[in-house]
């Protein structure tokens, strides 16, 4: 069961018909795409690893049902992204957004000295400071690698709004990080 | 061609375009320099946002969703064996008592319809006959004079003549 030739929609299967051990097999697989998305997109990594553990619940509880239409991996990211902008939201109605929050990220990296802990910072607040649906158009893009007809699939928004969101954000990001020129270069 | 598009630059760069597709722009921006100078930009930007990069492995979750997972496993098979079997007990004594309610009701219905409503056999009168003050005895509303009904004067007279 835990070899890798079984495909993710097998592994559903095997799991629709109630072997659990199929779950930790795909939490394993796709853990890291998961708990990266809801950490970039929340900025705590409490907050990523409940949205993590739920995300993968729902898709046992739904492995019975489960017709795969879209590449799993995309289907998956639809259950964390859904759970990610409700917890956002929560976040919103107990006054506590992420921006009020201490980020728990810059400790936690390993990064190689105070230059690229700044840069690494910066990076971060410029796409914390996009609007809701562009961070996570350009999270799902740039760091989890979808296609903005994939991030149509994954969100539900049509895909010339993701090309537009896709198209701002990235403007916005290059308005941004052109102060941090000198770092990269 | 045309000037590449801003999403398929971005597409581009991100390497989610079909394989024919990036050819033909990488094509053009060989040519163009006003697409090459763009593509550029978006590489940068591109390059720069690689510097966030997240460490997963101290949050590892396989682990504990499949002790959730075992868990609630066992904790339904438990149930199955455990409250299965009264529960169902349960659901038969209740479908037995509708059964009965419903069939009781069900007959009162029917023999209500069958059975008509027929009017009283007598019709009872409430007035006093006169033989009663004649005999000294005290009328009672409460009583149903259904027999004793006072002969008809009347009548009786006609009879004579
Ligand atoms: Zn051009």
């Amino acid at each position: 069961m835990s070899s890798e030739t079984v495909g993710d929609k097998e592994l559903m299967a095997t799991l629709g018909v109630g072997d659990v051990t199929a779950l930790g097999e795909l939490a394993r697989r796709h853990q890291d795409r998961i708990l990266s998305l809801a950490y970039r997109f929340l900025g705590r990594w409490d907050l990523a690893e409940d949205i993590g553990q739920e995300t993968f619940l729902r898709a046992w509880k739904a492995a019975r049902h489960y017709t795969p239409k879209a590449k799993f991996t995309t289907w998956l990211s639809s259950i964390a992204i859904n759970l990610c902008v409700d917890e956002q939201r929560r976040l919103m109605r107990s006054a506590r957004p992420w921006q009020n929050l201490e980020p728990d990220s810059q400790v936690e990296w390993d990064c190689n000295g105070a230059e690229k802990r700044e840069l690494v910072g910066i990076v971060q607040t410029a796409i914390m400071e996009l609007s809701e649906r562009q961070r996570l158009a350009v999270i799902l893009h740039r760091y989890n690698g979808l296609s903005h007809s994939e991030i149509s699939e994954a969100t539900g928004w049509s895909k010339s709004a993701v090309e537009s969101l896709l198209v701002r954000a990235y403007a916005n990001l290059r308005n941004k990080l052109d102060k941090i020129k000198d770092f990269a270069e | 061609m045309e000037h590449i598009k801003d999403i398929e630059l971005i597409e581009y760069v991100g390497g989610t375009l079909a394989a024919g597709r990036h050819r033909q722009l990488q094509k053009h921006i060989t040519v163009c320099e006003g697409c090459a100078e763009r593509c550029q930009q978006m590489l940068a930007t591109w390059d720069t946002l690689d510097n966030w990069d997240v460490d997963t492995a101290a949050h590892s979750i396989a682990g504990r969703i499949e002790t959730l997972a075992a868990a609630d496993k066992l904790a339904k098979r438990r149930f199955r064996t455990d409250y299965l079997p009264r529960a169902r007990l349960l659901i038969l004594a209740f479908r037995v008592a509708a059964s009965i309610i419903i069939g009781i009701g069900f007959g009162y219905m029917l023999a209500r319809w069958i059975v008509p409503q027929q009017p009283p056999a007598t019709a009872a009168s409430t007035d006093a006959p006169k033989y009663v003050d004649a005999l000294g005895l005290e009328w009672s509303n409460g009583f149903v004079w259904s027999v004793l009904d006072e002969p008809q004067p009347e009548k009786d007279k006609e009879q004579a003549q």
